[in-house]
């Protein structure tokens, strides 16, 4: 635990650059920013039947745990291992024992500390603006889908990292609109694997945004059935599995500058 | 090199190949080394730095098998624990101080924090980084960073050291510095690979060496069979004067030239070019043949005094051309 403690420790201390933290804010402040815009600017043809909570529950679930939380963790478990060996730092932490897997381990708990810290600071000034009788609710859902989305998302870019390190960042953007936002739609066997289906399914549960989703076929198609913990289970073992995943490209994969220096 | 029974082994290739695609990295190196401390000598592409990611597992073999201190030096958390790496290129965070660094390296040891501090600070100092250690590493020269560099690798104290180029960047101060802080670990019975393409770095601190070029180890052997080997090669020898023709003949006539080429240089003039193994003659006889035929010489250079030269004339001989 030594070994974690301190690579969380140092990675923690690496995102604290001024750069860093101005992207948290930024981060922590686009939900609040959109809210702030639907609530000055409100929809001009909203009809006397407008659900107000329906629609603010899925406006803070798309900005909250889909976008911000995916963008935040993006930024810093995407480019994990290209950063290290852009560098040239990975060959000092591969020569560690185990020093690649601390260093995934560390740099991913970072990762989810950062985005979801960000994640709820904007959800908490974003509430503000829905003006819903709601607003707990909203918020006690949207803060535990934002800590479940960074974990689950950040390992799914840290596979996508160790995958393709130069390209990390265009292939999991690519990974999120093709799996996440297309395929956990397709009614089938394949979206059960998604991320985006389970939190959706919690989103459901927990924030119950109204009988429009339920009676939506395009959601009914989409959402998981079951209990809110199974839900959480299969997020925990999707995370899992990813995790494993990023391991073992990570460490069977030769990392090294004397492949294109050296010859 | 091979080593006695009773000495542990500690380093063994066999029959080592690297390809990066159709590129050869390492080619069909066989190797057994006993504890000690060696240098690994070659020009720049030479394929050090891929022998040396070979030795702490970075890279897998293409064909063959490696082991460092008896072991697969590939995820083998247990062997990093022995072995310290310092590698060619820089890599340092510079928005952190070497001192957090070095601290940080340790602790991926499993050191406790006060304690890696503690033995960062001592490793720091003994590489004569104390002024600089809490300054961010941005601030630092390139004989600091090569410092600090060498601090995080022997901060674990490991049994073996493996080091590319240590000693590029630095001063002659440093490098003395340097060298004795090496030698005296190598004193306490570390042991040590120093990859690099200057000799003479490597002759300050052992006498046992490994020449690869190409991918190849041409040859091993201690620093008197190195210096003989670049005795008996011939040196090629660039001579710009006024009637090369002449010289040459009298070269001939001599028997100092292996072999003579009259070509043109850069700027056009006729540049004469001898090559031979009878430099001290040759350059005894050259100013009575000036003197004796009018010759005007405008410019003379050996054409390449580096490594190169051994090494290229140490492929021909693998190659069965000289």
């Amino acid at each position: 635990m030594t070994v974690l403690f301190a690579t969380v420790r140092f990675e923690y201390s690496r995102i604290m650059s001024t750069g860093r933290i101005a992207w948290w804010f930024v981060l922590a402040g686009f939900p609040a920013l959109i809210a702030g815009l639907i609530r000055v600017f409100p929809l001009s043809n909203a009809s006397e039947e407008f659900d107000s909570h329906f629609f603010w529950s899925i406006a803070m679930y798309l900005l909250v745990p889909c976008i911000t939380c995916a963008m935040g963790v993006l930024l810093s478990t995407g480019p994990a291992i290209a950063t290290e060996l852009e560098q040239r730092s990975w060959v000092y932490l591969a020569t560690r024992p185990n020093g690649v897997f601390w260093l995934l381990l560390g740099k991913y708990l970072v990762a989810i500390a950062w985005a979801s810290t960000a994640a709820v600071a904007g959800l908490t000034i974003a509430v503000m603006f829905t003006g819903q009788a709601t607003i707990l609710r909203i918020w006690a859902g949207m803060a535990a889908l934002s800590v479940l989305s960074s974990m689950s998302y950040a390992a799914v870019y840290l596979v996508v990292g160790a995958i393709a390190p130069q390209r990390a960042m265009l292939f999991c953007v690519v990974w999120t609109a093709a799996v996440e936002g297309f395929m956990s739609f397709i009614p089938a066997m394949i979206n059960r694997i998604t991320v985006q289906y389970r939190l959706r399914t919690l989103f459901v549960d927990w924030v119950q945004p109204g009988d429009g989703i339920q009676d939506n076929p395009l959601f009914t198609q989409s959402l998981a059935e079951g209990p809110w913990y199974i839900q959480i289970l299969w997020l925990a073992a999707l995370t899992c599995v990813f995790m494993t995943a990023a391991q073992m490209i990570a460490h069977r994969r030769e990392f090294t500058a004397a492949a294109e220096s050296d010859m | 090199m091979s080593e006695s029974p009773s000495e542990p082994v500690l380093i063994q290739f066999e029959s080592v190949t690297k390809l990066y695609g159709k590129v050869l990295g390492v080619n069909d190196i066989s190797l057994t080394l006993p504890q000690g401390a060696y240098g690994l000598l070659g020009p720049n592409g030479a394929g050090k730095s891929t022998l040396l990611n070979l030795l702490i597992g970075q890279l897998i073999p293409t064909r063959g098998t490696v082991q460092v201190l008896g072991q697969n030096p590939r995820h083998n958390p247990e062997l990093m624990r022995q072995v310290g790496f310092c590698p060619g290129f820089e890599g340092l965070y510079s928005s952190m101080t070497g001192l957090t660094w070095v601290t940080f390296l340790l602790e991926m040891h499993g050191v406790a924090r006060r304690q890696a501090r503690a033995r960062a600070a001592d490793c720091m100092h003994l590489v004569g980084m104390s002024d600089g250690m809490n300054r961010p590493i941005a601030a630092y020269s390139r004989g600091m960073r090569q410092r600090t560099k060498i601090a995080q690798a022997i901060a674990h104290d490991p049994q073996l050291l493996i080091l590319d180029e240590p000693l590029s960047g630095l001063d002659p101060i440093g490098r003395t510095e340097m060298t004795d802080v090496l030698r005296k670990r190598i004193a306490d019975g570390g042991s040590l690979i120093l990859a690099s393409h200057v000799l003479h770095e490597i002759e300050a601190l052992t006498d046992s060496f490994l020449l690869i070029s190409d991918g190849r180890l041409l040859a091993s052997g201690t620093a008197d069979e190195v210096h003989e080997l670049l005795f008996e090669l011939p040196v090629e020898i660039q001579i710009r004067c006024s009637d090369p023709q002449r010289l040459a003949s009298l070269a001939m006539s001599h028997r100092l030239a292996d072999t003579i080429s009259i070509g043109r240089g850069p700027s056009g003039a006729e540049l004469l070019r001898i090559s031979t193994r009878h430099t001290a003659e040759f350059a005894a006889e050259l100013p009575k043949w000036i003197a004796e035929h009018s010759l005007e010489v405008s410019e003379m250079k050996t054409a390449d005094d580096s490594l190169q030269t051994l090494f290229n004339s140490l492929m021909k001989i693998h190659r069965g051309e000289l």
